[in-house]
């Protein structure tokens, strides 16, 4: 019951987020506005939660102060803007006039259905997740719930030399706060936190890639996702990742919505600024996002002048910056230190000038991509399938596919170097993490896919 | 001729969609059958693991000593040790994500309290103990393989 409560406030503090963002797009697809605004609710609830928590705040006044927060909104929203907003669900008509459309739906929701099952039986015979999950991200709930006035101070002593325990607190944060409004440390709401976060990259990317391409492209978007088992591997066994690739795919979305049309839309810059943030408070790998995604739109000067990216980035550093002091605030004062930083050094150089680490990085590379996702056929040769049939077209969302690929591509050079310099067993390292990373990356790569693929657009 | 691949393009083009499809459709078919034990025989697939997965029952073992432990405090802690390395390290975390918010030290040090985590072995000698010869006492033996002393 307070679980749900919770949640209804988190559903409530995203949507009237994004309904105030988006009052510069008059029709809104409700599937969209629901998929981005959960998650991200969550995320900013997380943020509360600590920031209240580290003052001292007991739980329950947390959560009064988050009620608080979705009224000041409503009011915002209903005083300030009076924007007729027309929310689309299912056109019925329109998909049993189409044949096509009509079975992509089918097998659309057979998939949703199948994997949902699949899902929550995963979780009955996982309750507390694999691994990382009870070693790492349950571990850390555990003890921000069971001490809320004392974690702070003894966080740092946990000692784990496997897992990281200097990763943020997104997960663990809002883990927590459940526990500790529903108070009982039900394993229920960890595997509800990661069903959310698993289906709602599903719906968030089908419903954007609707939204910029045309229905079918955004249905088939959606069941690439579904119909790769890893994903849903990665999601009931309550780790981070798809948690992290939620905000990097609502990010490259809400950068796409901000370029586009004729003019820049600083709500949705301020927004994805928010998104990139909220990344960088999930785990680690969040923090280079950020940094890439500042680096990954130099490529723009070719197209605007300086001064206008400049501007633009100002939007996208204004949206992040509350959580990147929360975030320096965690590092400095309360996490362990980094493993991999703190063994830097003079061997560093050696590192990275020893071929046989890169060797044994590229081997891992190429491996983990030719068997991508468990899927009984390698899924890369359907992509260029897609291009061969329709061609590319960038000429649309030209700045957005630009940078955000350059993004990506800059993610997995980025991680690879840290793979090349860490201090840790490399061969195992990479064993255990490359694949992941391939899974965090993906739902952003197939948004980028279909928005640059050369097919009918729907009208908005 | 041209006018006749254009066109034979056009049409392998509108239905190139139909094998992705079945591609999916298999792909979940196979996904399916790797689970249809869950899927087709849910009540009895519940009744199995339903709060009986290794981690649960598991967890269960530390009830009882978790009420000799009144407020967060750090342990020392011993286990099993002719296990491989995964295995020991998976006794350990497991033992730190039960015992959590108290800081469970696996570094030797002997601290005002020690746990004895002998998960296979479930005893360890305590005539011969080295901490009890030297004044610590024995809290309880939990007879799980949980053993506490104290100073």
């Amino acid at each position: 019951m307070m679980f749900s409560f919770l949640i209804i406030t988190t559903l409530l503090l995203g949507l009237l987020f994004y309904l105030y963002t988006f009052k510069e797009v008059n029709t809104i697809n409700l599937r969209f506005l629901i998929n981005l605004s959960l998650p991200i609710g969550i995320g900013i609830s997380s943020v509360l939660f600590i920031v209240f928590n580290l003052f001292g705040l007991s739980t329950n006044l947390i959560v009064l102060i988050e009620i608080a927060l979705v009224v000041f909104l409503f009011y915002i929203l209903k005083k300030q803007y009076k924007v007729c907003y027309k929310l689309e669900w299912l056109d019925l008509k329109k998909l049993f006039l189409n044949s096509i459309l009509l079975i992509i739906t089918i097998i659309y929701f057979y998939a949703l259905l199948l994997d949902i099952i699949i899902f929550l039986a995963e979780s009955i015979e996982f309750p507390h997740g694999l691994w990382d999950a009870w070693g790492d991200w349950n571990l850390g709930a555990k003890f921000i719930a069971r001490d809320p006035y004392g974690w702070s101070k003894t966080f740092h002593q946990i000692i784990s030399t496997m897992f990281h325990m200097d990763y943020p607190l997104l997960q663990k944060g809002f883990i927590a706060q459940c526990w500790m409004v529903i108070g009982n440390e039900t394993v229920w709401v960890p595997i509800a936190f990661c069903f959310i976060f698993t289906f709602c990259s599903i719906g968030l990317l089908s419903a954007s890639v609707s939204y910029f391409t045309n229905k079918t492209n955004g249905l088939i978007a959606g069941l690439v996702m579904l119909c790769s088992p890893y994903f849903m591997t990665m999601g009931d066994s309550q780790y981070a990742d798809n948690t992290i690739g939620y905000f990097y795919l609502a990010t490259i979305i809400l950068l796409t919505f901000a370029r586009s049309g004729v003019k820049m839309k600083p709500a949705f810059l301020i927004a994805a600024g928010i998104s990139a943030g909220l990344a960088g408070w999930t785990k680690n790998e969040g923090l280079l996002f950020i940094l890439l995604l500042f680096a990954s739109q130099l490529p723009l000067l070719f197209y605007k002048n300086y001064r206008q990216l400049f501007h633009e980035l100002k939007y996208i550093l204004f949206g992040m910056l509350p959580i990147l002091i929360l975030i320096g605030y965690f590092k400095v004062y309360i996490a362990p230190p980094n493993e991999i930083i703190s063994a830097q050094g003079i061997e560093t150089l050696s590192k990275i000038t020893d071929y046989s680490r890169h060797e044994i990085a590229i081997k891992w590379y190429y491996h983990e991509i030719s068997k991508f996702g468990d899927w009984i056929i390698n899924p890369w040769w359907l992509f260029l399938l897609g291009i061969l049939f329709n061609g590319l077209s960038i000429k649309q969302n030209r700045e957005t596919i630009i940078s955000n690929l350059t993004l990506l591509l800059l993610m997995l050079l980025g991680c690879y170097f840290v793979f090349i310099i860490a201090d840790l067993e490399l061969e195992f390292y990479l064993h255990t993490t490359v694949h992941r990373l391939y899974f965090q990356l993906f739902p952003s790569f197939i948004f980028l896919y279909f928005i640059s693929l050369n097919v009918k657009r729907d009208k908005v | 001729m041209k006018k006749y691949i254009l066109k034979t393009y056009y049409f392998i083009k509108k239905f190139a969609i139909l094998p992705l499809l079945c591609l999916m459709i298999w792909q979940q078919w196979e996904s399916f059958l790797v689970h249809e034990e869950k899927i087709v025989k849910p009540t009895a697939y519940i009744q199995k693991y339903y709060d009986n997965d290794y981690t649960s029952v598991y967890g269960r073992r530390y009830e009882e000593l978790k009420k000799y432990i009144n407020k967060p405090c750090h342990i020392t802690y011993f286990g099993d040790t002719n296990l491989n390395t995964s295995t020991i390290l998976m006794h350990y975390y497991q033992t730190q994500y039960f015992l959590s918010p108290n800081i469970i030290l696996n570094d030797s040090l002997a601290r005002d309290t020690i746990l004895y985590n002998m998960y296979f072995t479930l005893h360890i000698d305590l005539e011969n103990n080295f901490y009890l010869k030297n004044g610590w006492k024995l809290i309880k033996d939990f007879n799980n393989g949980l053993i506490l002393i104290a100073k």
